[in-house]
């Protein structure tokens, strides 16, 4: 197990030094390549960013405890994403060219020209992102606390302390060659489970009779808790659909490739990701549920399911959800570094490293003695950001939104999110972010609408 | 073309969070899951068919 993650880090501190020997002396280069990153690495980094070891661990759980309603509310979401990179990313990868723009807020400000909503966008980032990461790590050092007799403290440090390394060393040029090692290994680990699951039931039929015999519930929505009915299955679809524009980090990733051709890669390389990624999580969820049907929680399925492997393919799992959790991580501190150098501070080089630096001595405070707001904040992850929404798209698309516009709709769209989280039950059983979502749209609409026409910004000769 | 598919695709979208009882399996699978299966694949499909005819758009 040690000999083949001291090789896995191995290979990332490489990657990391090749970046370092290639890398420029400006915020550009540092944050975006200089927009030079080609097809292939923009796509894996693009993918190995979305998928965290939520895919590995969460998605599993969630098959375990709420069954098969966890395949809609992700699959069709993914699958669908590339319409999204066609409609948004090419808009975003023309105006970063022409207004050089290399962050989510940059955009927010210039667009609307207006520091205060930048600030607003800049502030719910880091609200949502900051815990989440912390819960990575804390999770990250349970798992491998687990597997190698050290204590969790330990091991967050230690990956603390690689993930900066190779962020400071060659900044996105490193963080993504080292994503793309990372996606590859997470792809590898879900189909190698899933082909193993399969064999140890006797095949696809036999498994999911066992499944049906263990608790027939699993195999139709809402499930055995009632969770996943219709409107909360559209809910997390949205959530999940919309993350591409909504989450900084992978926001950041259609500033990266030489060529807009690039993208027109994602659009055909992320949904046929996404089947191979999501897939193996119903093997790993059900087939976790069959050996072992009373786990205390849902996201032990995946060291539950290593029982049936030789040791090295548990070894290399347990790399997977490493590389999984890594490779998010480093790309969300990466992403809210670049907002505070380039958007708070207007600064340089030396800042961008400081800040990452400060953020990873954040994250690993909140990881030690994680507040409960906060781990309530970092399940709410995917439900702040998609507040920003009707800012982000409404600012690509549409010439009436306004900087008033956008700073109420992302204040009543938290506003409603908190309000129907914790105060008020969420109305006619869908998530409390669609209900954010639906009235921060409302608003930037009707607050726009009352305000002067603002142009937007230019994209490449129109 | 680009728009009739724009159009399938987004009912595809709204298609699977449609309550319907289902009673379609292969091979044991539940039907549930079926037809998500049969709605993802046809996604899949649709996605690629647009990445298709925009293959001049990305100049």
């Amino acid at each position: 197990m040690t000999n083949i993650l001291l090789l896995y880090l191995g290979i990332c501190i490489m990657l990391a030094y090749f970046g370092w020997k290639k890398r420029g002396n400006t915020i550009e280069d540092f944050f975006t390549t200089k927009r030079q990153t080609g097809a292939i690495i923009t796509f894996m980094t693009f993918s190995a960013t979305l998928y965290s070891s939520f895919m590995l661990v969460g998605v599993p759980g969630f098959f375990y405890t709420h069954g098969i309603g966890s395949f809609a509310f992700i699959i069709f979401a993914d699958i669908l994403m590339g319409l999204l990179v066609y409609y948004t990313g090419r808009k975003f990868w023309e105006m970063s060219k022409e207004h050089n723009i290399i962050t989510m807020t940059g955009f927010v400000e210039k667009r609307y020209r207006s520091r205060t909503a930048m600030i607003i966008s800049l502030l719910i980032s880091f609200a949502f992102l900051l815990p989440y990461i912390s819960t990575q790590i804390i999770g990250l050092g349970i798992i491998l606390s687990n597997a190698l007799n050290v204590p969790v403290i330990v091991i967050s440090i230690i990956v603390l302390i690689i993930i900066f390394l190779y962020s400071e060393m060659g900044g996105m040029r490193s963080v993504s060659w080292t994503d793309a090692l990372q996606g590859t290994i997470l792809v590898i680990v879900g189909l190698m489970l899933m082909c193993g699951i399969i064999s140890y039931f006797g095949g696809i039929e036999s498994f999911f009779m066992n499944v049906r015999n263990s608790n027939s519930e699993l195999l139709s929505a809402p499930g055995p808790k009632g969770l996943f009915t219709m409107p909360m299955l559209f809910s997390f679809f949205l959530m999940i659909f919309l993350m591409p524009v909504t989450q900084p980090q992978l926001l950041m990733r259609f500033f990266l490739p030489k060529t807009k051709k690039a993208l027109r890669t994602m659009l055909i390389a992320v949904p046929i990701y996404a089947i191979l990624a999501i897939i193996p999580t119903i093997f790993i969820g059900f087939g976790a549920k069959l050996l072992d049907p009373n786990l205390v929680s849902g996201d032990m399925s995946f060291n539950t399911i290593l029982q049936i492997f030789p040791d090295w393919i548990g070894a290399l799992s347990i790399v997977g959800v490493v590389a999984a959790s890594m490779s998010t991580a480093d790309s969300q501190v990466l992403a809210l570094a670049s907002l505070v150098t380039r958007d708070l501070f207007k600064s340089k080089l030396r800042v961008a490293r400081i800040s990452i630096l400060v953020i990873l001595i954040l994250v690993f405070i909140l990881s030690i003695n994680p507040p409960k707001l906060m781990v309530t904040l970092s399940i709410l992850s995917f439900a702040g950001t998609l507040q920003l929404a009707p800012t982000l798209l409404g600012g690509l698309f549409w010439n009436r939104g306004t900087a008033n516009g956008a700073i109420w709709s992302m204040i009543t769209g938290i506003g409603t999110l908190i309000t129907y989280q914790w105060f008020f039950t969420s109305p006619l059983g869908f998530h409390s972010a669609f209900w954010g979502f639906v009235v921060s749209t409302i608003v930037y609409i009707l607050v726009s609408l009352r305000g002067k026409r603002m142009e937007l910004l230019t994209t490449g000769g129109s | 073309m680009k728009k009739i598919l724009l159009f399938l695709l987004g009912i595809l979208a709204f298609l699977p969070f449609i309550p319907i009882k289902y009673n379609l399996s292969f091979f044991s699978i539940p039907p549930q899951l079926t037809i998500w299966v049969i709605i993802a694949t046809l996604q899949f499909i649709g996605v690629m068919i647009f990445a298709y005819l925009t293959r001049g758009d990305w100049k």
